[in-house]
């Protein structure tokens, strides 16, 4: 589309200098001199004011576009969040717990020493599970984690920087479809297996948050 | 320990039903994404995300610090409180702790300490424009603002409504002027036009002439 021949080639020279403020504050912040040029200038113009209110609704409309690109994959990962709090529910889980005690035959004025009690056995039946699951594993780490050697590939060891939290690392893990199968090592490394190429990719997905990245020497390059 | 556990059986209802959760995400994504690209408006988009949503998984992860409301956590001013904390401290922390992780600069000109935020623009702009997170009517007052502005931007003459129409798919002007074909000059007096024009249709300031 070309400009007709009475629009102008270069700067806009019919534009007021709060005009220019304004269409530079559609892509840039304003400096402090700069707002208090333009509230100065809505102050004595009540049309500068009405300039003000349409570049606002300008800006909020644009903004309404830009969460609207970003509203689908939004909306999945807080779906997840409110489905991985259903099902953990650390606290609630709790509070049914009591509850069922509570529900227990003889149990609606349950004292302190029989919740303890009770606690106490639940406390040593996990123990001893746990004791018994430590006692049969399987020594493998590939028979653990339910697959061959093969299946553990392509694999990456990540050495995360003490600054990193666990949820930007899960969330990059997530991103790349990418998940922790074992580590830390005694260096501080986790192993992180994923999809096909993201041996080649991992460093690039993990540069924000790894000191390094290493391939896994087991696995074929 | 009261706040943690009004905060828990807000949660623990939220993650029960679908449409509350709807509800909820709508309105405090809103509130944080505006919050925060008000206060970073040359920061990239992504980055905004970004920062809401670690928020929002703050929030699931019951690690929200300080938070607390006086009213009872089914009630709609408890959401309300909710929302405005993640939107005015949680999310700009986060987005904080983003750019540093990513080795960007706290642009100085971009951070506006809390409560010192007046800037001219957002006050004029409150009187047009309802928040949006402060209840039912004031969302559908801003929604059906925007409609209409939308509708005004679609009837504006063929170069005009080009120009717009970049401008609000984030094209800077150099690149509009580039996509179509005209000195940079002209990308900028068809905007100053067309936002005559908006006005006029929009009848802003209409009540003074």
């Amino acid at each position: 589309m070309t400009p007709s021949a009475d629009e102008p080639q270069g700067q806009d020279p019919t534009a007021s200098p709060e005009h220019r403020l304004l269409q530079a504050s559609l892509e840039r912040t304003l400096s402090a001199e700069e707002r208090q040029q333009l509230l100065a200038a809505a102050r004595n113009d009540p049309a500068v004011v009405d300039d003000i209110a349409t570049y606002a609704l300008l800006r909020a409309l644009r903004l309404e576009q830009r969460m609207a690109r970003h509203e689908a994959p939004a909306w999945d990962r807080f779906q997840e969040l409110a489905r991985q709090h259903a099902a953990g529910q650390p606290a609630s889980g709790w509070a049914r717990w009591l509850a069922w005690l509570r529900r227990q035959p003889g149990a609606p004025g349950l004292s302190v020493p029989r919740l303890a009690a009770a606690c106490a056995a639940v406390v040593i039946a996990l123990q001893a599970g746990g004791l018994v699951w430590l006692a049969q594993r399987p020594a493998e780490h590939a028979v653990m984690r339910g697959g061959d050697g093969l299946a553990m590939c392509p694999a990456v060891l990540v050495r995360l920087k003490p600054q990193a939290s666990a949820s930007d690392f899960a969330r990059v893990l997530m991103q790349s479809q990418a998940r922790v199968v074992d580590g830390p090592d005694a260096q501080g490394a986790f192993r992180v297996i994923g999809p096909a190429g993201f041996a080649e990719e991992a460093g690039a997905l993990f540069t924000e948050l790894a000191q390094d990245v290493r391939p896994a020497a087991d696995c074929p390059r | 320990m009261i706040r943690a556990m009004s905060l828990r059986s807000f949660l623990d209802t939220l993650a029960g039903s679908r449409a509350a959760q709807r509800t909820f995400f709508d309105q405090a994504r809103r509130a944080m994404l505006g919050a925060l690209a008000r206060k970073h408006p040359s920061l990239p988009h992504a980055l905004l995300e970004d920062a809401a949503m670690q928020a929002f998984e703050q929030l699931w992860n019951h690690r929200i610090g300080a938070f607390s409301s006086p009213h009872p956590p089914g009630s709609d001013a408890f959401r309300h409180d909710l929302v405005r904390y993640l939107a005015q401290v949680i999310a700009p922390r986060r987005l904080v702790d983003q750019l540093r992780r990513t080795g960007r600069e706290v642009p100085v000109a971009d951070w506006v300490p809390p409560g010192d935020d007046d800037l001219p623009d957002d006050a004029l702009f409150d009187a047009v424009l309802p928040a949006g997170n402060d209840g039912v009517a004031a969302g559908a007052e801003r929604t059906q603002l925007l409609h209409r502005l939308a509708r005004c931007v679609d009837h504006l003459p063929a170069k005009m409504h080009d120009v717009v129409r970049h401008v609000l798919d984030d094209v800077r002007q150099a690149d509009i002027a580039q996509a179509l074909g005209i000195p940079e000059g002209t990308v900028k007096s068809r905007m100053s036009e067309a936002v005559k024009r908006i006005k006029r249709c929009m009848a802003i300031g209409k009540e003074r002439s």
